[in-house]
C-alpha cells in the first residue's frame, strides 16, 4: 500500500481504534505459566498474561489478533500518564529549588 | 465466588489490516459483489458477496446472502436477517471468526476456527471448515468462450 492508498484508506475507512470484544467463552489458561516453549521449533515466548505486562508497546503485535484488556490500575495510570509525569517533574524542580535555597542560606 | 476471565480488546487498524473498503451506515448494497481487500460493514450488504481479506461487521451493520471471506471475520453486528432462516444466509470464512458480545448470527456460519465472547448470540448453526472444504464455485472456474467453427 503506497502513501496515497494509505491516505485514502485512513480518510474513508477511519483511523485505528481499539474496540472491546468481551470475555472469552473458554476455560482460562493457567495464570502461572510464564514461558511457553514450542516443542517442535524450540521457540520460547512469554505467555499471554505476562506478555501484557512485560510489553509496553503493542505496535509490533500480530495484526488483527485480540489481546487482553489492560487492568483497571494500568488503564488509570495510562489515562493520567501526563499528569503523573508533570507531578514528577514539578517535584524534582521543587526539591532542587528547596535544596538550592537551603544551601544558599 | 465467580471467577471472571479477563476481557479482550482488538485494535482495528485499517491500513495494517488492509481494510480498504467501507460500507457506511445507511448504505444498502445488494447483488453480486466482490471486494478486493478487507471490508468494514456499517450499513447493509446482501447477495453473493466475496471478500478477499478481512470482514468486519460493525455494530448496526448487517450482512445477508452467500458470503465468502478469505480472511478473518469480526462480527460486532448482525449476520443474517433478524429472525431469518439459517438457510437464507451462509458465511464461509477461511480464517478465524470472532463473534463479539454484541454479535448476532441467524445464518449459517462456517469457519476454520471460532472464538465466541460472552453475550454473543449464535442462533444459526456453525460448521468447522477443514482444509479440503474450500471447493471452487462457478466464479472460480474460467471457461473458454465457445467460438464459432
Amino acid at each position: 500500500m503506497d502513501e496515497t492508498d494509505a491516505f485514502f484508506t485512513q480518510t474513508i475507512v477511519g483511523a485505528p481504534l481499539s474496540v472491546l470484544l468481551g470475555r472469552r467463552q473458554a476455560h482460562p489458561s493457567p495464570q502461572t505459566v510464564g514461558l511457553q516453549v514450542n516443542p517442535s521449533t524450540g521457540e520460547t515466548r512469554l505467555s499471554r498474561v505476562w506478555h501484557e505486562w512485560a510489553v509496553l508497546s503493542h505496535a509490533c503485535d500480530p495484526v488483527g489478533q485480540p489481546r487482553l484488556r489492560p487492568g483497571r490500575v494500568r488503564r488509570a495510570l495510562e489515562r493520567h500518564a501526563l499528569l503523573i509525569a508533570l507531578a514528577g517533574a514539578l517535584a524534582l524542580v521543587g526539591t532542587a529549588v528547596f535544596w538550592g535555597v537551603w544551601l544558599w542560606s | 465466588m465467580e471467577l471472571k476471565t479477563p476481557q479482550d480488546t482488538l485494535t482495528l487498524d485499517p491500513i495494517a489490516m488492509n481494510v480498504v473498503n467501507r460500507v457506511a451506515a445507511g448504505t444498502v448494497l445488494d447483488g453480486d459483489l466482490q471486494f478486493d481487500g478487507g471490508l468494514l460493514v456499517q450499513g447493509e450488504v446482501s447477495g453473493q458477496v466475496r471478500v478477499n481479506g478481512r470482514l468486519i461487521v460493525w455494530t448496526g451493520g448487517v450482512v445477508r446472502g452467500r458470503v465468502r471471506v478469505s480472511g478473518d471475520l469480526y462480527l460486532f453486528g448482525q449476520l443474517g436477517a433478524a429472525g431469518g432462516n439459517p438457510h437464507d444466509t451462509s458465511l464461509e470464512c477461511q480464517g478465524m471468526a470472532y463473534v463479539s458480545k454484541t454479535g448476532v448470527s441467524t445464518g449459517t456460519l462456517m469457519a476454520r476456527r471460532l472464538q465466541l465472547y460472552e453475550g454473543a448470540d449464535l442462533q444459526g448453526p456453525f460448521k468447522t471448515l477443514k482444509l479440503g472444504d474450500h471447493l471452487p464455485v462457478l466464479h472460480d472456474v474460467h471457461t473458454e468462450p465457445t467460438g464459432s467453427p
